[in-house]
């Protein structure tokens, strides 16, 4: 068990350094965000009146649009360069190789895009308990999110132009996490963290992990071969 | 059931009627072969033969669509091991991080105790720990590669044309390198377009000239 952490953290370590010295092209996700909602802010005319009800569809949206972009070079790069051959022949399970992936692609897309909500937020003029929601809702669906776009990354390396593809495949499975993230924000005020559209997300969450992960590491392992 | 001693011998590697096919074209058909501690296979023949096939099928990355490849007795496709160290046409290396710390990368994933800086040295690459992979000839890359194989401890060297863009240093390395694991026990399966050369006591040639001609 130790060994394999030992592993799934130097993957992890490994790709976070790689982000940080690619000048900058892990923070495409979250400048899209930004650019999204300061853009949606001004084509809605700019007044709180307005934004306020539309910010909660509006940054999970964002949220969306930012992630889907993020998944094509998930494992792309690593199975061009071999990377992807050797992990295999290291006797490292693949699972774990997707899990720490997934892992490092969390903390690179999706934890600044949490971190940035309060400025979203201060945009929106969003009440501290709505802002509460939507914190919940990204954290509790993330895994899903992450699960997806890993499973569709997985199947579409090698594909010339797959981002398109992706977009296609990933988009049918976040429409249900959509509908209950946005559900779950607008009752978190009234029902606190115990919403059904909450425990629905945690459950989609842990299926989709359960589920995502074999099925992404069946995929590279097909890949491999 | 008890097992008579020779039946308890296993070669390390054993490849028993081996047939492969890419796509359409049948490239090996019927392929025999076994490997013993300080054996090395050279494995020759033209371009697109299936030279690299052939040693992707023996590390366990194709599999095979007749036949069998054991290691130790077992199966590689039923029971995968880790003994195989490849060096295929894809060095593996991020090229924004540098040697040392692609190295010490697979070291952690290897759960090696052998230190980075040590092996570098060996491949003589100490000079040149710090700089990016991405700023490497592609010399020094391969040899980098090299690290790897060493960092892995690997009883079985798959080598896929390790001395392409070498230079003469580059290929003493290699052979020195080579000579001491095939000595120290360890075996080696290496394709080339180059003349073998004589690795250890037992080297031995396979040149593979197509299914359809054989």
């Amino acid at each position: 068990m130790v060994p394999q952490m030992r592993k799934i953290s130097g993957i992890i370590v490994r790709d976070i350094c790689i982000a940080l010295r690619s000048g900058g092209a892990w923070l495409m996700g979250l400048v899209f965000f930004a650019v999204f909602l300061s853009l949606s802010a001004i084509a809605l005319g700019g007044e709180f009146k307005t934004l306020r009800p539309l910010a909660p569809a509006l940054i999970w949206l964002a949220v969306v649009f930012s992630l889907l972009f993020s998944f094509e070079h998930l494992f792309a790069d690593d199975a061009d360069d071999g990377t992807l051959e050797h992990i295999k022949l290291s006797g490292m399970s693949m699972h774990a190789y997707v899990l720490a992936k997934i892992c490092a692609h969390w903390l690179l897309s999706i934890l600044p895009l949490i971190l940035a909500l309060p400025l979203a937020g201060l945009l929106f003029d969003i009440p501290v308990a709505l802002l509460g929601g939507l914190f919940i809702s990204i954290l509790l669906a993330s895994p899903a999110l992450v699960c997806y776009g890993a499973f569709s990354g997985a199947c579409l390396v090698g594909f010339k132009g797959g981002g398109f593809l992706l977009v296609l495949l990933t988009i049918p499975l976040v429409v249900p996490v959509l509908i209950f993230a946005l559900g779950g924000v607008i009752s978190y005020a009234d029902a606190g963290l115990l919403t059904t559209e909450f425990q629905a997300l945690l459950g989609i969450s842990l299926i989709a992990s359960a589920i995502g992960i074999p099925a992404t590491a069946a995929a590279l392992n097909t890949i491999t071969e | 059931m008890i097992q008579t001693a020779s039946q308890q011998k296993t070669s390390m590697l054993a490849v028993t009627n081996l047939s492969v096919s890419r796509g359409e074209r049948l490239l090996i058909e019927d392929l025999s072969f076994s490997l013993e501690p300080g054996d090395t296979l050279w494995v020759t023949g033209s371009n697109g033969i299936g030279k690299t096939t052939l040693l992707k099928c023996i590390s366990g990355l194709l599999r095979p669509e007749t036949g069998s490849i054991c290691w130790h007795g077992t199966d590689i496709y039923i029971y995968p091991h880790s003994g195989t160290g490849y060096q295929g046409h894809h060095d593996g290396h991020k090229p924004n991080l540098t040697a040392l710390e692609n190295l010490q990368f697979w070291q952690s994933i290897y759960s090696s105790p052998v230190p980075a800086q040590e092996i570098l040295e060996k491949v003589g690459l100490s000079a040149q720990m710090d700089l990016r992979a991405k700023s490497l000839s592609a010399g020094q890359s391969r040899r980098l590669s090299l690290a790897r194989l060493l960092m892995k401890r690997a009883s079985l060297w798959v080598l896929d044309e390790p001395a392409a863009a070498l230079d003469i240093k580059g290929q003493k390395i290699i052979q020195t390198l080579v000579a001491d694991h095939v000595a120290n026990g360890g075996c080696a399966v290496i394709a080339s377009h180059t003349a073998p050369e004589k690795i250890g006591e037992h080297t031995r040639v396979l040149t593979l000239n197509g299914a359809a001609d054989a």
